[in-house]
C-alpha cells in the first residue's frame, strides 16, 4: 500500500465537498458518532436527511457560514492506496490555499457542474495546478443527475475541458462523469449511465501511477541539523543530518560543500544508526565527513567537480499571500529546503491575468493572490536547479522580515 | 515505498526541522500511544545519539498510574531528559478553581501548566503527538502551528505551509507547537506501532476494571470517580483506545489482550476514537476549536 495526496479544486456550488464526503462515507471512513452529528446538523441548517458536505467544514465560522475558509486534510483508504485529501476552498480570493494545497498533491480532482460546463474559476484552477507541476489531471463532471445523465453533455464539456487543459498547458486528463449526490461513478459503477466505460473516481484515483523514487543524476544533499551529541561515548562525533534529494552518496567519495565550495571525503554514512557503505534512495541520512569543516543548516553537499558557484540572480513565479503589497526593491527572507537568505525583489517583470492567462507588463505592485514574475537577487548564492531533476531547488518560499509570515511561494525558472 | 515508510519518514524530516531551526525545542509526552510513537520516531532518527531535546509531561494529577510508570520506565530505556510539570502547581500559583462534578477533569487546565513550562525553559517549539483525523479543528491545523504568548490558536492566520519547507520564524514570546504526524490516520499509528514492536501501556490490552456506565461508555472507578446512588457498579473486561486522563477517558468492553487482537477490534468499530472514549469533546460542537484557541495542543 503506498499513498496518493492529491486536491479537489472547484467553486462552492461545484459539489466539491459532496464528492470527498462520498468518498469517505462509501469507504467508511465516516464513524457513526460523526454521521449521527451531521445528521443533526443537516436538519438543523436545512432540514436535509444527511449532508455531506458539511463533512470538511471544521471551524464554526464555516459551519455557520457554509464555506471553506481554510485547507481541509481528509483520509481515507482502500486496500490498494492510502489517500490523502487537500480540500482547497473555491473562493476567487483564496488562491493561496489552493497553491498550498497544490503543492503536496500528486494529482488534482476538478469539480466541473454539468450544467455550466468549464467557467472562470475552472480556468484559474487549471493554471495554477499546471504551474505547480501537478502531473495528474483529473476532471468530475458533477451533477450528471441534473442534465439527465446525457452523454451529448458529457461529450461536449469533455472538448471543453480539454481545450481548457491545453491552453493551461496541463498533462492530458481523466474525464469522468459523476453525480456526486447520488454517487454515481464516485466509488463504484452507474446504471445510469451505460454509455459510459471508464473508471469510477476512486478506481482512476487507485490506479494513477505515482513516482516516489529519488530522482537520478547529480548528487544533492541538503543539511538539515548538525548533531554534535558531545556525550562521553560519542564525544568527537559531528554527523551531517539531512534528505538526500537526488543522486547518491557513497563512503570514501569526496563531496563538495555549496556554497563554501571546500572539498571533502564521506567518512561514514548511516541511517537510523545503521552503517552504510552508500545510500540507497530518499531519506535522511547522517553523515560524517574526514575533514573539520565549517558546515552549518542549509549547506548542501553536492558532487564535487559539479556545483559551480551557483546563482544570486534568478527570475521566478510568485504567488503572493500577503495583504501587505509586494514591491520592487523590497527586503525579504527566501527559504529554499533548510537554506535561509536575505533577498530582494529587484525587479516585477508581469503578472498574469488568470482569466485568460495574458501577462500584464511590469505592474507597480504585487496583490495578495497575484501571479507574478521577478526578478530576485540573494544574499547568498542558490545551487543551480535548471538543469537538474531535484524539483526542490525550484521551489523556495518567502518569508516577512518583521511579520515572520509566509508571504510567497517561489518557483525558481 | 510503503505508506508507513512515507510517513515515518515525513515525521523525521519534520522534527529535523525544528532540531535545526529551534533553540529550546521539547517533545510532549504522556505514555499515550501517539506520544510514543513520536519517541520511537526521534529516537530512531537521531542515532547513535540521544534524542537532542527533552520530553515533556503535564502531570494533571489524573494521569493513569500505568501510564506514567511507563512515561518513567520508556524515557529512561531512551536515555532521555524527561521534565514533569504538575497540574496542581499551577492550580496553585494561578489561583485557579478545581474543576467539579462527578467527572472533575482537569484536561482544560494542562493549557496552563504548559504555558509555564514554556516559559520556565524558554521553549521555542512543542512537538505533540495530535493528528488530523482525530477532530474536525485539527484537520485544519497546519503542521508547524505558531502560538502567541497565551498559547493561542488563530485558525484564520495561519501560515500557508509549501511543499515540505517548514518558516519556523517566531518573534520574542511565540512559540511553534508541531505536530509530525498530522497526516497519520488512528490505524496507521497502530500498524507503525506493530510493525516497530514498540511496547505500549499495559492498559491498552484487555484487563478487568471496575466501571460504571455513562451513557454508552464505561468508566473506570477510581480515587476520582465514586460512585453514586443509581449507578450500576459492574466488573468488566475492558482496554483503553485512547489514554487521556482517568477522569475524562472512557474505557471499552474488549477481549484483546494481543496487539493483532486490538487491531482486529479497532478496524471493526464502526465509532471514532474521540468519540468512543473521550468524555470532554461530547460539551459542543466546537469543543477542540475553543480548547485550542485557548492554548490547548
Amino acid at each position: 500500500m503506498d499513498i496518493l495526496r492529491f486536491l479537489t479544486a472547484g467553486s462552492v456550488d461545484d459539489g466539491k465537498s459532496t464528492l470527498i464526503g462520498r468518498l469517505l462515507y462509501d469507504r467508511r471512513q465516516i464513524f457513526s458518532d460523526q454521521l449521527e452529528l451531521l445528521r443533526r446538523q443537516s436538519k438543523a441548517r436545512d432540514g436535509s436527511e444527511l449532508d455531506l458536505a458539511l463533512l470538511t467544514d471544521g471551524l464554526r465560522a464555516e459551519r455557520a457560514q457554509g464555506i471553506t475558509i481554510d485547507v481541509a486534510y481528509k483520509y481515507f483508504s482502500t486496500p490498494k492506496r492510502k489517500f490523502i485529501i487537500a480540500d482547497a476552498p473555491g473562493h476567487v480570493q483564496y488562491t493561496r490555499n489552493m497553491v498550498t494545497a497544490a503543492s503536496t498533491a500528486q494529482a488534482v480532482i476538478f469539480l466541473i457542474d454539468a450544467r455550466k460546463g468549464v467557467i472562470e474559476q475552472t480556468r484559474r484552477h487549471l493554471y495554477i495546478a499546471a504551474m505547480m507541476g501537478i502531473r495528474h489531471f483529473i476532471f468530475a463532471i458533477n451533477k450528471m443527475d441534473l442534465v439527465g445523465y446525457s452523454e451529448a453533455v458529457y461529450q461536449s464539456i469533455c472538448l471543453q475541458c480539454r481545450q481548457a487543459v491545453e491552453g493551461a498547458q496541463g498533462p492530458v486528463p481523466l474525464l469522468i462523469p459523476v453525480a456526486a449526490l447520488p454517487g454515481d461513478l464516485v466509488t463504484g459503477p452507474s446504471a445510469n449511465m451505460p454509455w459510459y466505460h471508464g473508471p469510477s473516481i476512486l478506481q482512476a484515483l487507485e490506479e494513477l501511477p505515482v513516482v516516489q523514487d529519488i530522482p537520478p543524476g547529480e548528487t544533492c544533499f541538503h543539511v538539515q541539523y548538525v548533531n554534535r551529541p558531545q556525550s562521553a561515548n560519542l564525544h568527537d562525533f559531528r554527523g551531517y543530518m539531512g534528505s538526500l534529494l537526488s543522486g547518491e552518496i557513497i563512503v570514501g567519495q569526496q563531496v563538495q560543500v555549496f556554497p563554501s565550495q571546500q572539498v571533502a571525503r564521506v567518512k561514514s554514512i548511516r541511517m537510523e544508526g545503521v552503517a552504510r557503505e552508500r545510500t540507497l534512495g530518499t531519506g535522511i541520512y547522517t553523515i560524517e565527513l574526514e575533514e573539520e569543516l565549517d558546515i552549518t543548516r542549509g549547506d548542501y553537499l553536492l558532487r564535487s567537480e559539479e556545483s559551480g558557484e551557483g546563482n544570486t540572480e534568478f527570475t521566478a513565479q510568485l504567488c503572493w499571500f500577503s495583504e501587505k503589497a509586494g514591491r520592487a526593491g523590497m527586503k525579504v527572507k527566501l527559504q529554499q529546503n533548510s537554506m535561509l537568505t536575505r533577498a530582494v525583489i529587484t525587479g516585477i517583470l508581469h503578472s498574469v491575468n488568470l482569466d485568460d492567462y495574458s501577462h500584464n507588463a511590469a505592474p507597480e505592485q504585487i496583490n495578495l493572490n497575484d501571479l507574478v514574475s521577478v526578478r530576485i537577487r540573494t544574499q547568498q548564492p542558490m545551487p543551480r536547479g535548471e538543469d537538474s531533476n531535484t524539483a526542490s531547488l525550484k521551489q523556495a518560499i518567502l518569508i516577512d522580515e518583521v511579520s515572520n509570515q509566509t508571504i510567497a511561494a517561489v518557483l525558481i525558472d | 515505498m510503503n505508506h508507513l515508510d512515507t510517513l515515518e519518514r515525513e515525521a523525521m524530516h519534520i522534527m529535523l526541522e525544528v532540531a535545526g531551526q529551534f533553540a529550546q525545542p521539547a517533545l510532549l509526552f504522556s505514555g499515550g500511544k501517539d506520544s510514543i510513537v513520536l519517541a520511537h520516531i526521534a529516537s530512531k532518527l537521531f542515532r547513535p545519539s540521544v534524542i537532542p531535546f527533552p520530553l515533556l509531561h503535564i502531570d494533571t494529577g489524573h494521569n493513569f498510574p500505568e501510564a506514567l510508570f511507563f512515561r518513567d520506565a520508556y524515557s529512561a530505556g531512551l536515555g532521555a531528559r524527561l521534565i514533569v510539570r504538575y497540574v496542581s502547581d499551577s492550580i496553585e500559583k494561578h489561583g485557579l478553581s478545581e474543576p467539579q462534578g462527578k467527572f472533575p477533569s482537569r484536561n482544560g487546565l494542562q493549557s496552563y501548566t504548559l504555558l509555564d513550562a514554556i516559559e520556565e525553559f524558554g521553549f521555542d517549539a512543542c512537538i505533540g503527538g495530535a493528528r488530523r483525523d482525530e477532530e474536525k479543528a485539527r484537520a485544519k491545523e497546519r503542521i508547524f502551528s505558531v502560538r502567541d504568548e497565551f498559547g493561542t490558536w488563530d485558525p484564520k492566520n495561519q501560515r500557508p505551509e509549501l511543499w515540505n519547507i517548514y518558516n519556523g520564524h517566531i518573534a520574542r514570546g511565540q512559540n511553534m507547537r508541531v505536530f509530525p504526524i498530522s497526516n497519520w490516520t488512528e490505524l496507521d499509528v497502530w500498524h507503525y506501532i506493530r510493525r516497530e514492536g514498540i511496547e505500549l501501556p499495559s492498559i491498552y490490552f484487555a484487563h478487568e476494571r471496575e466501571v460504571i456506565r455513562l451513557g454508552n461508555r464505561w468508566m473506570a472507578t477510581n480515587r476520582f470517580i465514586q460512585p453514586e446512588a443509581g449507578d450500576t457498579v459492574l466488573r468488566k473486561k475492558v482496554r483503553y483506545r485512547t489514554v487521556g486522563d482517568m477522569t475524562c477517558t472512557a474505557a471499552v468492553e474488549s477481549e484483546a489482550t494481543t496487539l493483532d487482537a486490538v487491531i482486529a477490534e479497532i478496524q471493526a468499530s464502526t465509532i471514532s476514537e474521540r468519540g468512543e472514549t473521550r468524555i470532554d469533546d461530547q460539551i459542543s460542537e466546537a469543543a477542540m476549536e475553543d480548547r485550542k484557541k485557548n492554548g490547548y495542543f
